[in-house]
């Protein structure tokens, strides 16, 4: 099968095992010890790229560990993912308290670091970064956020410029640790949540914005979207980005026709749907037809996403990451 | 079109000023259960204009949170409306959306709702465990649990925390609500109920 190449490496298949999965990898641990150590954290992630072969590899989750900075609380006794129970923002006045962050002086420091010089010339590295759309939507909490979009659009234009100055230190220290790509987290802009005009007037700018940060310390920027995105994908080819990561929501054989010279898409496989429920016929009928397609085009890097749950079995993921390794159309 | 018709249409679009008006001016000319219908049915619309790509999140959430604040206002300046009912007040119920989600909105119109005809229900939040149901349900002796997810990975939980608790407390109705599940999945797992709305839970209360 035809690989993408970015910064000098092919690229073929990504599944990017972020914490969702990483603690049920070393499901012997309790999830709230897995974040809070990280010891076992750099373990893991190791022991996961080893044993799943992925082309790229996620570092560490640092959404939540940006978001506890910025005051919201996480429960992090609850299966496998911290939940953020508690917001930041409750009034206008909560937007001065919120102030730059940095990823140097954390765990990060360690961790990002020691990861990026593990993989150098194996695999490329990826963090995500929430974008200011989705830090400021668990900031100020989901439903409020997404009344105030309505009700309150200049509350919300402030906020987002005060959380865009505390997210951007974030984009240069993770360049100085050596990291390749960033992932710009920003799920909650979906068409599935939000209208195309309300993600034109309130997300893409941001997302343009992080994006030139991002090139501008020469690391490759991949925007990523929750759900259903092709009724704004053309804006989220304007942005710039890189790499365009959609869910297998949306018709992957339409969009990459609107993708620009030099961009990619990352079509991610349904975590619940295709990984999990009906994944026979998932490999059996969608995966040939999306290498094929990924093979004709040169432009879809074929992934699993990184919501995988710790309900999937190592062995589904060996055996896709192998049918992709091995497709050979003719 | 007819007053109640422009007030309906005022609450799918989320014009609190004139929802709020109208109701002001008819608390004497609207009873319990026909604002109730009005108000099911407006959300009943703004759920299929979500279905159809007419709104999005914001606009379904502006509704909802309306819809609470009328239930809220009603029952404040109507009492004897809300006592005509005959939902049996006696009963006890705990309504928790399930550990993993912390969504809310449905819940709570849902409580404001039931409050409102003066029933016992005990709102134990949003993320709530095993433990935390089972701790509830020994204090306080509800004959009815309602459970919510309103996320597929949340869904799971929801299985998990339902079984636990039918193992428990065998005797308990448990019912399931939200937008992760249905009547279908309601079965498979053998709850005793789902409810698609406010609308199903007062019909289902009034005639047990």
């Amino acid at each position: 099968m035809k690989s993408i190449k970015i910064n000098d490496q092919q690229i073929q298949y990504a599944p990017i095992f972020d914490g969702y999965f990483y603690s049920s990898f070393h499901s012997q641990e309790k999830p709230s010890e897995f974040w809070k150590n990280e010891d076992i954290l750099i373990k893991t992630i190791k022991k996961s790229a080893d044993f799943f072969n992925p082309d790229i590899v996620m570092l560490e989750e640092t959404a939540p560990a940006n978001m506890m900075m910025m005051g919201c609380k996480i429960d992090l006794s609850y299966g496998f993912v911290p939940l953020f129970v508690s917001k930041a923002v409750n009034s206008k006045s909560d937007i001065e308290k919120i102030t730059p962050f940095s990823k140097k002086g954390g765990a990060a420091q360690r961790i990002i670091p020691e990861l990026t010089r593990h993989f150098k010339g194996q695999r490329l590295t990826t963090c995500a970064v929430k974008a200011p759309f989705e830090t400021a939507f668990v900031m100020r909490g989901g439903s409020e956020f997404m009344i105030d979009l309505k009700k309150d659009p200049v509350f919300i234009t402030e906020m987002l410029d005060v959380v865009w100055d505390a997210v951007k230190p974030v984009i240069k220290d993770l360049a100085e640790f050596g990291v390749d790509i960033i992932t710009i987290k920003d799920s909650v802009a979906s068409s599935s949540l939000i209208s195309p005009a309300t993600y034109e007037q309130f997300a893409f700018l941001l997302e343009k914005k992080m994006v030139e940060e991002i090139k501008f310390n020469n690391m490759i920027p991949l925007l990523h979207i929750c759900k259903k995105s092709s009724p704004i994908f053309k804006l989220m080819v304007n942005t710039g980005a890189s790499i365009l990561e959609c869910d297998s929501q949306n018709n992957f054989e339409e969009i990459i026709n609107l993708l620009k010279k030099d961009q990619c898409l990352k079509g991610n496989i349904d975590s619940v749907s295709e990984l999990e429920e009906d994944f026979e016929i998932f490999y059996k009928n969608r995966l040939p037809n999306l290498c094929k397609l990924s093979d004709q085009s040169g432009k879809i890097i074929i992934s699993t996403g990184d919501s995988i749950t710790p309900n999937t079995s190592h062995d589904k993921l060996l055996k896709i990451e192998k049918f992709v390794r091995n497709y050979d159309n003719e | 079109m007819n007053k109640f018709e422009i007030f309906k249409i005022s609450v799918i679009n989320g014009d609190e000023d004139k929802a709020v008006s109208f109701l002001e001016a008819n608390y004497q000319n609207i009873g319990y259960t026909e604002l109730m219908e009005l108000l099911g049915e407006a959300m009943i619309e703004v759920g299929n204009k979500y279905k159809t790509g007419e709104f999005f999140i914001p606009e379904m959430l502006i509704s909802s949170q309306l819809t609470g604040l009328l239930f809220e206002l009603f029952c404040k300046n109507n009492p004897d409306a809300v006592n005509n009912t005959v939902i049996d007040s006696s009963m006890g119920i705990i309504f928790g959306t399930v550990q993993g989600d912390i969504h809310t909105i449905g819940k709570d119109i849902i409580v404001k709702a039931l409050s409102c005809c003066g029933l016992n229900i005990i709102d134990i939040g949003v993320n709530v465990s095993y433990e935390k149901f089972k701790n509830s349900i020994e204090k306080h002796n509800p004959e009815i649990v309602m459970m919510s997810a309103f996320t597929t990975a949340t869904r799971r939980n929801l299985e998990k925390i339902f079984k636990e608790l039918k193992n428990s407390h065998p005797d308990l109705k448990i019912f399931i609500g939200g937008a992760a599940v249905n009547s279908k999945y309601a079965d498979e797992i053998r709850a005793d109920g789902f409810f698609e709305n406010i609308i199903e839970i007062i019909k289902y209360l009034k005639n047990r």
